[in-house]
C-alpha cells in the first residue's frame, strides 16, 4: 500500500501509457508520437509549474488564464510597434511580475482570500486584453527569430519540450534545494509558525504569486510563437487543467504537498488521456467526460490511499 | 433535603496523558442546589476535570456517580442528555451568527409546518435572556458583541433548556463589573430553582461571595473541600499553593551581568499603561499570570508581531530591530511559542525541516548559494539529538511522530547551537512529561550561564518558583509586582497576583 500511497500518480501514468499502447500499438505506441505528446503537454505543465508555487503556499492563482492570453495580445501588439524581440519578453515578463506582485501583495499583506483576488485580478486583466486587442485575433510583425522559439527540434526533442525541461528544472531546484523553496513550504504547511520562525512571510508570498505570473505569461509568448497569432481568450483552456495537473502531482511523491515532479506526471496524464483519445478517434466532448472522470477516480484513490496508511 | 445527599460524586478520579498525570485522585461532592466553588492553580486540573465530566476525556480510574448511579458520559452531548451544562472558557460560538441563532446551534428549532418558527425561537431565548441580561442585543451578529457580552450568550446557552447541574469555568474572567453582578443574580436564582452550580473562578472574593462550598486541586488532587464560611482569603490561597518554596537548584550560580533586554515605559495592553522590565545577562525571569494577563501578548510584542515597540525596548544597549522577527534572530534573540502545534512546528514536515527552519540561512555550503547543504544539515541534527537527548528517528520522519516533550525539546532547542543573547520563551514545558521539563530547565539554566536572559512566560507556579530568579507578576496587561525567586513561596506570589484582581475591578471592562 506505501508504494501505492507513494507512487500512485505515476503507476496512473504507466498504467494509462500501457492501455493506450495495447489499444493502439501502431499509432499511440510510436516513439513519434511518444515525443510529440511531450510538445503537446509542454505549455500546460510550464503553467502548471508556476501554479505550483502558489500551491505550496496553499494558495490558488485563478488568473492564469487571463495571464497566457495577456501575455501573447502584449507581444503581438508590441511587436506591431516595432519592438524587437528581446524588450518583447522583458516588457511581457516584467508586466506579470507586476500584476502577480499585486495579487500577492493583497493576499499576503491584506489578507484576501487568493481564490477571489485573482479571480478579480483575472477579470481585470481579461477587460484589459481585450481593449488591447479590440476582441479580434493578432497575428503579424513576428520576426522568424521569435516564431523559432517555440517551433522546430533541438537536440533530437522539440524546443517546446526543452522550454518545459529547463522551467520544471528551475523549480524543481528552487522548491526542493533552495531556502526559498523551503520557506515556502513551511509557509503552506503552517503559516503562523513559519512567521514566528523568522520566515519573511510577505515577501516570499508575493514572489511566489510574481512568478507564477510571469510563468503564465512566459506560456503566452510561446504560444503566440508557436501559433503565429495570439487571441484575447487563448490562455482560457490553461486554468483548470492546470490546477488538475498540480492536484494530480500532490498525490505523487511527496505527503500530499505540491511538488514539481507530481505536476509533471499529472501534466503528462492529461496529455496522453487527450492524445490517446484523439487517436482513438474519440469524439472530443467524451474527452472532456473521462480527462474529468479520471482526475476524480485518482484522487478518491490516494485519499483512500492515505486513510488506510494512517490507520 | 438532608445535607449529606449527593448530587455528584467523584471519588479517586485519575487521568493521564502520555506521561504526563493530569488528574491524581480528585474527589468532588456536589449536593443538590449548592454553588459549589473550584478553585486551584493554573494547571491543577479543573480543566482537566471538568472535561472528564463533560464526556470530553474518559478518566482512567476512580468513580463518578450522579443521583447515586454510575456516570460517565460517552460525549459532551451525552452528558447534556444526563442534565449537565458546561459553560466553557472559550467561546465556541460562530461569528456570523445572532446570539438567537448561536443558542440553538446543534439543538432542534421550534417548528411551525416543518419549518423554522422564528418568532417562537425568539420568545423562548428573549423569556431567558430577560433575567440574565435584558439588554443584551440578541439580533446582532455575535462578531459585533464584546466579549463579555459573548460570554454571556454561552450562558444563555446553557440556561435555554432545564439543567441539573452547571459547570461555569471562569465564566467572569472576561465580564464588566456590572455584568459579573447580573451573572451572580443569574447563578443565585438557578440555586434557588434547586440547579446545583459548579463555579470555577480566579477571583477569590466571588468565590466568597457566591459560593456555599469551595474545593480546592493542587497537582491533580483534591486538598480540600470545605463551607467557605469557615474559610479565609488566607487560608485559601496557602491552600492552593501548598506552601511552595522550591530548593531553588536550577537557581543562577553567578551574579547577573549587565541588562541584555530593557522595556522603558512601554505602552502596553488595553489601558496602554506604561511597562517596564528589565532582563539581565545570567538571570531567568518568569512572567506569572492568569490566563489573559497579557503575558503572551508581551512576548510577541517582544518577538515584533505584537504591538509596535516605538523605540521603548532595547537589546543589549541598542534599539531592537524593526524588520520582525528575522530582525531579531540577527540581534540574538530567539522565541519558543506557547503552542507547538498551531505556531510552533509544522506538524507534517521533517524533523530536519523543523530543526532548521528558524536560522535556514546557517547551512550553506557556499555562503553566497543560498541552497541548504545535506551535510551541514545532517550534522546539526545528529548534534541537536545527542545535545537534546531526542528519541527519534531518520531526520526525514514529520515531527509528529515524536512525543510531545521530544518535539518541546526540539522547538526550544533549535536555537541553542548558535549564539543566543535572549531567550523568549512562552509556556516552555506546558504539556510534557517530568524528564522533558527538568531538561528543558537545565537548557534555559545552561544558556543563562552561557551569558544570556531568559524570559519565560509560565503558568505553572511550580515552574516559576524553581527556576526563576526573578519572578515579575502580570495582570491585564501591567506588571503588577516583582519578586526575588530564591526568597518568593507560593502564598507570596498569589497573594500579589490576587491583591491585584481585586484593585482593578474596573479595568477589566469589556
Amino acid at each position: 500500500m506505501s508504494v501505492l500511497n507513494r507512487f500512485g500518480t505515476l503507476i496512473a501514468l504507466i498504467v494509462i501509457i500501457a492501455v493506450f499502447a495495447a489499444a493502439s500499438p501502431g499509432g499511440f505506441a510510436q516513439i513519434g508520437n511518444l515525443v510529440n505528446i511531450t510538445q503537446q503537454m509542454s505549455l500546460l505543465a510550464i503553467v502548471a509549474i508556476g501554479a505550483t508555487l502558489v500551491m505550496v503556499l496553499g494558495e490558488f492563482d485563478l488568473s492564469v488564464s487571463a495571464m497566457v492570453s495577456w501575455g501573447g495580445i502584449v507581444a503581438v501588439t508590441l511587436f506591431q510597434a516595432g519592438v524587437g524581440t528581446v524588450p518583447v519578453f522583458a516588457i511581457v515578463l516584467l508586466s506579470c511580475l507586476v500584476i502577480g506582485s499585486g495579487s500577492g501583495v493583497l493576499v499576503a499583506r491584506f489578507r484576501v482570500p487568493s481564490f477571489i483576488a485573482t479571480l478579480a485580478m483575472g477579470t481585470i486583466l481579461g477587460g484589459l486584453t481585450f481593449w488591447l486587442s479590440d476582441g479580434a485575433t493578432l497575428f503579424g510583425g513576428m520576426p522568424d527569430g521569435f516564431r523559432d522559439l517555440a517551433r522546430g527540434t533541438a537536440l533530437g526533442l522539440p524546443v517546446l519540450t526543452w522550454w518545459m525541461i529547463a522551467a520544471g528544472l528551475l523549480i524543481w531546484l528552487v522548491l526542493d534545494r533552495v531556502e526559498y523553496g523551503r520557506r515556502l513550504y513551511a509557509i503552506g504547511g503552517n503559516r503562523e509558525a513559519a512567521l514566528l520562525a523568522g520566515v519573511p512571510v510577505r515577501r516570499d508570498s508575493v514572489l511566489a504569486f510574481a512568478l507564477c505570473a510571469a510563468f503564465a505569461g512566459l506560456v503566452g509568448l510561446l504560444l503566440t510563437a508557436r501559433l503565429g497569432s495570439a487571441h484575447p481568450t487563448g490562455g482560457g483552456g490553461f486554468l483548470l487543467q492546470a490546477y488538475a495537473a498540480v492536484f494530480l502531482g500532490m498525490t505523487a511523491f511527496k505527503n500530499g504537498e505540491p511538488n514539481v515532479p507530481g505536476t509533471l506526471v499529472g501534466a503528462a496524464i492529461i496529455a496522453v488521456i487527450a492524445n490517446g483519445l484523439t487517436i482513438l478517434g474519440v469524439p472530443a466532448f467524451l474527452q472532456d467526460v473521462l480527462t474529468g472522470a479520471i482526475i476524480i477516480a485518482a484522487v478518491l484513490l490516494r485519499r483512500a490511499a492515505g486513510r488506510k496508511s494512517r490507520e | 433535603m438532608p445535607a449529606d445527599t449527593k448530587l455528584l460524586a467523584v471519588e479517586a478520579l485519575s487521568k493521564r496523558f502520555g506521561g504526563v498525570i493530569a488528574l491524581d485522585g480528585v474527589d468532588l461532592a456536589i449536593r443538590p442546589g449548592e454553588v459549589h466553588g473550584l478553585v486551584g492553580e493554573n494547571g491543577a486540573g479543573k480543566s482537566t476535570l471538568i472535561k472528564c465530566l463533560s464526556g470530553v476525556h474518559r478518566p482512567d480510574g476512580g468513580t463518578m456517580r450522579l443521583d447515586g448511579a454510575p456516570f460517565g458520559p460517552e460525549g459532551p452531548r451525552d452528558a447534556e442528555r444526563l442534565g449537565l451544562r458546561v459553560i466553557h472558557q472559550e467561546l465556541n460560538l460562530v461569528p456570523g451568527f445572532s446570539a438567537i441563532e448561536n443558542i440553538f446551534v446543534g439543538r432542534r428549532y421550534p417548528k411551525r409546518l416543518g419549518l423554522v418558527d422564528r418568532s417562537a425561537t425568539a420568545r423562548r431565548v428573549r423569556a431567558v435572556a430577560a433575567d440574565l441580561s435584558p439588554d443584551l442585543p440578541l439580533d446582532r451578529p455575535i462578531a459585533r458583541l464584546t466579549t463579555g457580552q459573548c460570554q454571556l450568550v454561552e450562558i444563555l446557552r446553557a440556561l435555554i433548556s432545564a439543567a441539573r447541574l452547571v459547570i461555569m469555568d471562569e465564566p467572569s474572567a472576561s465580564l464588566s463589573r456590572g455584568e459579573a453582578d447580573r451573572l451572580h443574580d443569574v447563578v443565585r436564582r438557578l440555586r434557588d430553582a434547586g440547579t446545583a452550580v459548579l463555579f470555577v473562578s480566579h477571583r477569590l472574593d466571588e468565590i466568597f461571595a457566591l459560593c456555599d462550598r469551595v474545593t480546592v486541586l493542587r497537582n491533580g488532587r483534591t486538598v480540600a473541600t470545605d463551607a467557605t464560611s469557615a474559610m479565609t482569603r488566607d487560608d485559601l490561597v496557602h491552600l492552593m499553593s501548598g506552601g511552595m518554596a522550591m530548593p531553588g537548584r536550577h537557581r543562577a550560580t553567578r551574579p547577573p551581568g549587565p541588562p541584555v533586554l530593557r522595556v522603558d515605559r512601554l505602552p502596553f495592553g488595553r489601558r496602554r499603561a506604561p511597562l517596564s522590565l528589565t532582563v539581565h545577562e545570567g538571570e531567568v525571569v518568569a512572567l506569572y499570570g492568569l490566563i489573559g494577563a497579557g503575558r503572551s501578548r508581551l512576548l510577541r510584542t517582544l518577538w515584533g508581531v505584537g504591538e509596535p515597540t516605538a523605540d521603548r525596548v532595547t537589546i543589549d544597549g541598542g534599539p531592537l530591530s524593526k524588520s520582525g522577527p528575522a530582525g531579531r534572530i540577527r540581534q540574538g534573540i530567539a522565541f519558543a511559542p506557547e503552542d507547538r502545534r498551531t505556531q510552533g512546528l509544522v506538524m507534517r514536515h521533517s524533523i530536519a525541516a523543523n530543526a532548521t527552519l528558524p536560522r535556514l540561512d546557517s547551512f550553506r555550503g557556499r555562503s553566497w548559494l543560498p541552497m541548504p547543504s545535506a551535510d551541514r544539515v545532517n550534522t546539526f541534527i545528529a548534534d541537536l539529538k545527542q545535545r537534546l537527548d531526542v528519541r527519534m528517528g531518520r531526520a526525514s520522519d514529520a515531527i509528529s511522530t515524536l512525543s510531545g516533550g521530544n518535539q518541546q525539546k526540539l522547538m526550544v532547542g533549535r536555537w541553542t547551537p548558535f549564539p543566543i543573547r535572549l531567550l523568549l520563551l512562552d509556556e516552555p514545558t506546558r504539556g510534557v512529561d517530568v524528564g522533558a521539563k527538568a531538561e528543558l530547565h537545565g537548557m534555559m539554566r545552561d544558556l543563562a550561564d552561557g551569558g544570556a536572559g531568559v524570559l519565560m512566560a509560565s503558568s505553572d507556579l511550580e515552574e516559576v518558583l524553581d527556576i526563576a530568579d526573578r519572578i515579575l507578576v502580570m495582570a491585564d496587561g501591567g506588571i503588577v509586582a516583582e519578586l526575588a525567586g530564591a526568597e518568593a513561596d507560593g502564598d507570596q506570589v498569589l497573594a500579589a497576583l490576587f491583591a491585584a484582581e481585586r484593585q482593578e475591578p474596573e479595568s477589566r471592562t469589556a
